[in-house]
């Protein structure tokens, strides 16, 4: 049983990403009209994901720290400390919890170094969460909009997550630069106006890891990131208190 | 030799991904990805600035796989955690149903002909361009894409269930 669509290069060159954006127009017009190019098209692009799944990727520390263990001079200092440094000249602030993000292990994938992610959310957290009058761009009041507008700026499916039933409440949220493109904040609180804020941008890689915390003078970063989004929850409780948040954020997020 | 260092690098994940889906154990890609750093640190000479480097490391690897000289290396091994570390977090059964297909799509590419199994893993986990690839096998775009196509298609003809097993 041979199907001339599997053959067809253009299919190949779309599922592969090798297309222009006009190229991808016409080709996506044609899949409209023949349903059995669309379901191979969508069967492909399975294959490719489903490798994609099989294949663990390595945070690029780990490259880093290859090249200077096969060839010392090559590489006086790791990549990490480098790193930290340029995020905290960026920034400013962020400083500690960056700095601790890249000695302890790195959950960027692709290319995202850890620390840096770490010190963009933490240093957002501390301007932010200090501002009065100020402290969001779209309030909590309007969740809708605030969803659609930044599921269109960061082109992935934004969910904001509900905190309601640990007492938190949606105070909005905003748009971030971010080391590799954008990111969203959302910042939540108290009653008692204790704030929390979780950052989120776009992954480069498929990867999936566990959380990891991340602590220096009372503030917890909690980090994860799933195929789809790179997230750091931040906050200033305990290790235990954002832990559990952090799993409510990520029940929800699914 | 800041720039060569950056550009190698930048070029390792892609490669170390191709290792992975090539020897599909965590140790031998390292092997394999080591060998291919050392070697392109010894003959950065040949390589010119304004190439870009993934295709030649691709190259590099590609040939050191197929040689097989990468089995008599001993290396240390960097500590390194799973990127799919999973294991705090709740996990559906449909994803794990997921990750288990997924490896199994693995075994079967490793079954395909070896000149269609190089160009479709270059190309879909090396991330690399069909122009890249072109670059690294040797050959033009268009033997790339066709071997692409066949190899696609060859995976949809048989897809009776591979018994898992593991690599040593």
């Amino acid at each position: 049983m041979t199907h001339a669509e599997d053959f067809d290069p253009t299919l190949h060159r779309y599922a592969d990403g090798e297309m222009t954006q006009d190229e991808m127009r016409t080709f996506e017009a044609r899949m409209e009209a023949n349903p059995a190019l669309a379901a191979r098209v969508a069967e492909v692009m399975a294959l490719n994901e489903a490798l994609n799944m099989a294949v663990p990727s390595p945070q690029a520390t780990y490259f880093a720290k290859m090249i200077s263990n096969i060839s010392p001079d090559i590489s006086p200092r790791s990549a990490w400390p480098r790193r930290a440094v340029a995020a905290v000249a960026l920034l400013g602030i962020g400083l500690a919890l960056g700095y601790w993000g890249g000695v302890t292990r790195s959950a960027g994938q692709g290319g995202v170094p850890e620390s840096q992610l770490l010190a963009s959310a933490s240093a957002a957290h501390m301007l932010y969460t200090a501002e009065v009058l100020h402290p969001v761009d779209v309030s909590g009041d309007e969740r809708d909009h605030l969803k659609t507008w930044l599921t269109k700026r960061l082109g992935a499916e934004v969910r904001i997550p509900t905190l309601t039933q640990e007492g938190f409440s949606l105070v909005g949220g905003r748009l971030l630069p971010a080391p590799y493109g954008a990111a969203a904040q959302f910042m939540y609180e108290t009653e008692s106006g204790q704030r929390v804020t979780l950052y989120l941008t776009p992954t480069v890689q498929m990867a999936v890891t566990s959380l990891k915390f991340n602590t220096h003078d009372g503030l917890t970063a909690v980090s994860w990131q799933d195929p789809h989004w790179h997230y750091v929850l931040v906050g200033a409780a305990s290790r235990s208190e954002m832990e559990h948040l952090a799993k409510r954020v990520h029940g929800d997020v699914i | 030799m800041a720039k060569f260092k950056a550009e190698l690098e930048a070029a390792l994940p892609a490669i170390w991904r191709y290792a992975y889906a090539l020897t599909r154990d965590h140790a031998r890609a390292d092997d394999l990805v080591q060998d291919c750093v050392e070697r392109a640190l010894n003959k950065r000479h040949l390589w010119s600035a304004d190439r870009p480097l993934r295709p030649w490391l691709a190259k590099i690897a590609l040939n050191l796989f197929r040689n097989g000289l990468h089995r008599d290396r001993a290396h240390l091994h960097l500590a390194y955690d799973e990127a799919g570390d999973i294991s705090d977090l709740p996990v559906s059964e449909t994803h794990m149903d997921a990750r288990l297909d997924a490896r199994r799509t693995l075994v079967r590419v490793a079954q395909l002909p070896e000149e269609q199994r190089h160009a479709l893993l270059l190309v879909t986990v090396g991330g690399l361009s069909y122009a890249e690839t072109a670059e690294a096998l040797g050959v033009p775009i268009g033997t790339v894409m066709s071997r692409i196509a066949r190899a696609r298609h060859r995976l949809k003809q048989d897809p009776q269930p591979v018994q898992l097993r593991s690599v040593t």
